[in-house]
């Protein structure tokens, strides 16, 4: 009898250590569901934070300005762009990728229609799993002729 | 022998709670504890993260003011002789590995003002941003000889740093009479070596030593030498001396550069990023004139091929890549090759030729 009652005992105790275990298990999921979701919530504010910066910095690099002083914005020397292309790929790839990180840089002459295309700078993420692409609007000068065009500078921004 | 088993199941029965509350207790401080830890790291990383966009967007256009409202931490930038730098909230920092950024080693306010002023070689090389804060004071110290240099000083400053920055010029004969207003820190910027006193006023005498920094300008705002100095008990103590790197504004950034820096280490140290975006930029000019040169008019040749161009825009990308290993005297480039490309463009300019910058 005595032996009954104690076994009964063991299987309320073992009852209610599964349902505390159950519970617990439920709570962790739960939270780590909501971690999960928030982490991907900063990660997406982080990333366009990041873009930001990183348009920004690209469309006010100072060896891309028109010549003239005082300086003048959103004005892109296409000559300059050329070599700056080369160098920011190339010899001085560590620097500019300080400044632009993991990243692509293009610049497409819209007006006078035209098919000139620009790739300023390609540093692309290889298992990158998201990117936010910014257009920049600007202006073209080719120091040859002489003369302006439109274009747009895009910046695509990896993470 | 019942009754005794009894009170030793009882003592067994307090101290089990006594341990399992202990633990209970342990386990619940640890996560506040560790809950505290993190929040304090969120916080940093958050007013990190905040600044970096500040400070980017701050850092790009030129002849700004920034004034921003943040939570009262202690911000500690870094700039070593090594070349690294960053700025820090905590244990949470961020890497400034081109952006000049001068100010103090460590401010602490509800509010930064940032201001950008614009290198010019005699083209654009970069933005330099100078951070301050309200509870840092500054003296401009001026005798005769200086006076029109603190006058000049004055008119400069945009008037948002002056209505929020605590500037003071200050007739030498009244550098004794400085009484200590209770400020974070206090800066000195005497503006001749004529104008420098040996001793600190007996007002300031109490502050700890790192927090009264000092700087000598011997020459102009334009060029000549800059000698830091730090409080040690009643008088100075020289901590380095660099030369005052000139620029083609009217408002030269190197010299506002060195008031808000801590000292060489951080000047010198800002400026070495400047020199190697000079570098970088001067060969792109070079490259740019080198193929329009061909195709200009006849007469652009005869002030292109002379090779003064080429010669002093080559000799400023060798001078630019040594200064940006180290700040020498012959880092100020303006007096020889920078006017002389100044110069060679306006020639270029005149004659109806490409512009170089």
């Amino acid at each position: 009898m005595k032996s009954k009652k104690g076994q009964m005992r063991m299987m309320e105790t073992m009852a209610i250590l599964f349902v505390f275990f159950v519970l617990l298990l439920f709570g962790i999921i739960f939270y780590y569901q909501f971690q999960k979701s928030s982490i991907e919530d900063q990660r997406a504010q982080i990333l366009s934070e990041k873009s930001i910066d990183i348009s920004l910095r690209a469309s006010f690099l100072p060896e891309l300005i028109c010549p003239g002083v005082p300086t003048k914005k959103d004005c892109i020397d296409i000559t300059k762009m050329e070599i700056f292309s080369e160098k920011a790929q190339e010899e001085y790839l560590d620097y500019y990728y300080d400044i632009l990180q993991s990243a692509r840089i293009t610049v497409e002459e819209l007006y006078p229609p035209s098919s000139r295309s620009w790739v300023l700078y390609d540093q692309q993420k290889p298992n990158a799993t998201r990117s936010i692409n910014t257009p920049v609007p600007v202006s073209l000068f080719d120091p040859e002729t002489e003369e302006h065009s439109f274009g747009v500078l895009k910046i695509e921004v990896y993470s | 022998m019942r009754k005794k088993k009894g009170q030793i199941s009882i003592g067994f029965h307090w101290i089990y709670i006594l341990i399992a509350g202990a633990i209970i207790l342990i386990f619940f401080v640890g996560i506040a504890l560790k809950q505290k830890d993190v929040s304090e790291q969120s916080i940093s990383a958050t007013v990190i993260q905040s600044l970096e966009s500040i400070f980017t967007g701050a850092g790009l256009a030129e002849q700004t003011i920034n004034y921003i409202e943040i939570p009262e931490l202690e911000i500690a930038f870094t700039c070593d002789l090594e070349g690294y730098s960053d700025y820090s909230v905590g244990s949470v920092k961020t890497e400034t590995p081109f952006q000049p950024i001068f100010a103090l080693e460590r401010v602490k306010d509800n509010v930064l003002v940032t201001w950008t002023l614009e290198w010019m070689m005699p083209f654009k090389v970069d933005n330099y941003m100078f951070v301050m804060t309200p509870d840092i004071r500054y003296y401009l110290i001026y005798d005769t000889s200086s006076r029109p240099l603190a006058s000049e000083i004055e008119a400069a400053l945009p008037t948002e740093i002056s209505e929020n920055i605590n500037f003071e010029s200050l007739d030498i004969s009244e550098y004794f009479g400085i009484i200590d207003k209770n400020d974070y820190k206090v800066r000195f910027v005497f503006l001749s070596d004529t104008a420098f006193v040996s001793s600190i006023p007996l007002e300031l005498q109490g502050m700890a030593d790192r927090d009264v920094t000092a700087m000598v300008l011997s020459g102009t705002l334009n060029g000549g030498t800059i000698s830091f100095y730090r409080k040690d008990g009643s008088g100075w103590m020289l901590t380095g001396s660099s030369p005052l790197i000139g620029s083609f504004t009217d408002d030269n950034p190197n010299f506002y550069g060195a008031v808000f820096s801590e000292g060489k280490e951080q000047y010198d140290c800002n400026l070495r990023k400047a020199f190697k975006r000079l570098k970088i930029s001067s060969e792109i000019y070079l490259e740019r004139a080198l193929q329009l040169e061909p195709a200009s008019i006849p007469d652009c040749h005869g002030i292109f091929f002379p090779d003064y161009f080429t010669n002093s825009q080559t000799g400023l990308i060798a001078r630019a890549e040594q200064c940006s290993e180290k700040i020498e005297v012959q880092c100020d480039l303006k007096p020889n090759v920078g006017d002389q490309i100044f110069e060679n463009n306006r020639l270029l300019g005149t004659a109806g030729c490409f512009d170089i910058y």
